[in-house]
């Protein structure tokens, strides 16, 4: 009885500290581009993490395996939503493919001046960067 | 600069490329963001339109592209 009891604590303590570390982690390693754009490594820990916790809970009833568990399922489901759900973009309107006839458009620069997309036609390749801001 | 920073206050790119997105968190009209890239003879070579606000081409998978089309 006793084993089991530490066993289920145990497990509830593994499974907040990898919830913890996934979400957390995300964060603070979000300058490296792959685990920014994927996530993976932390969605990994946050998964294992919440399975441990539900795991702990499930096999025991006691006052670490239920607020670790809590705790840990806040934190592990809170960095899970925010990162795959609430953070998601709508997908674009499929107007653009590659190998069709680039859209022209002509826009004004910094300085004012109209830069028409078709004048750059056997100039060289162009590289459209769509950043993400408000007008 | 070495490069054009265009304003597309009438959302005029933004809607022929197909990346309109209205931001529902601050009620603003902005661009999904996406790099594309277009070669010598006005033909779309590669793109990378972003499936989340966190995802980003590596700037050096882009410059990859570029220098594809430089050879």
């Amino acid at each position: 009885m006793i084993d089991a009891r530490k066993r289920a604590n145990s497990w509830a303590w593994i499974g907040l500290l990898m919830s913890a570390v996934g979400g957390i982690s995300y964060y603070a390693l979000i300058s490296v581009p792959w685990i920014r754009s994927t996530a993976l490594p932390n969605t990994i820990l946050a998964v294992a993490g919440l399975l441990f916790s539900i795991i702990a809970f499930a096999r025991k009833r006691t006052k670490t395996t239920i607020l670790a568990g809590a705790l840990s399922g806040l934190l592990s489901i809170g960095f899970l939503l925010s990162v795959h759900v609430l953070m998601r973009l709508p997908a674009p309107y499929g107007i653009v493919a590659v190998g069709q006839d680039a859209n022209d458009f002509s826009i004004p620069n910094q300085y004012g001046q109209r830069i028409q997309l078709s004048s750059y036609e056997g100039k060289g390749p162009v590289l459209l960067v769509f950043y993400r801001g408000h007008w | 600069m070495p490069f054009d920073v265009l304003c597309d206050v009438r959302l005029e790119a933004i809607r022929a490329y197909g990346l309109f997105h209205h931001e529902p968190f601050h009620d603003l009209d902005v661009s999904l963001p996406a790099n594309i890239l277009i070669d010598r003879d006005g033909r779309v070579a590669w793109m990378h339109i972003a499936t989340s606000i966190q995802d980003r081409m590596d700037p050096n998978e882009v410059l990859k592209q570029v220098q594809r089309l430089l050879r």
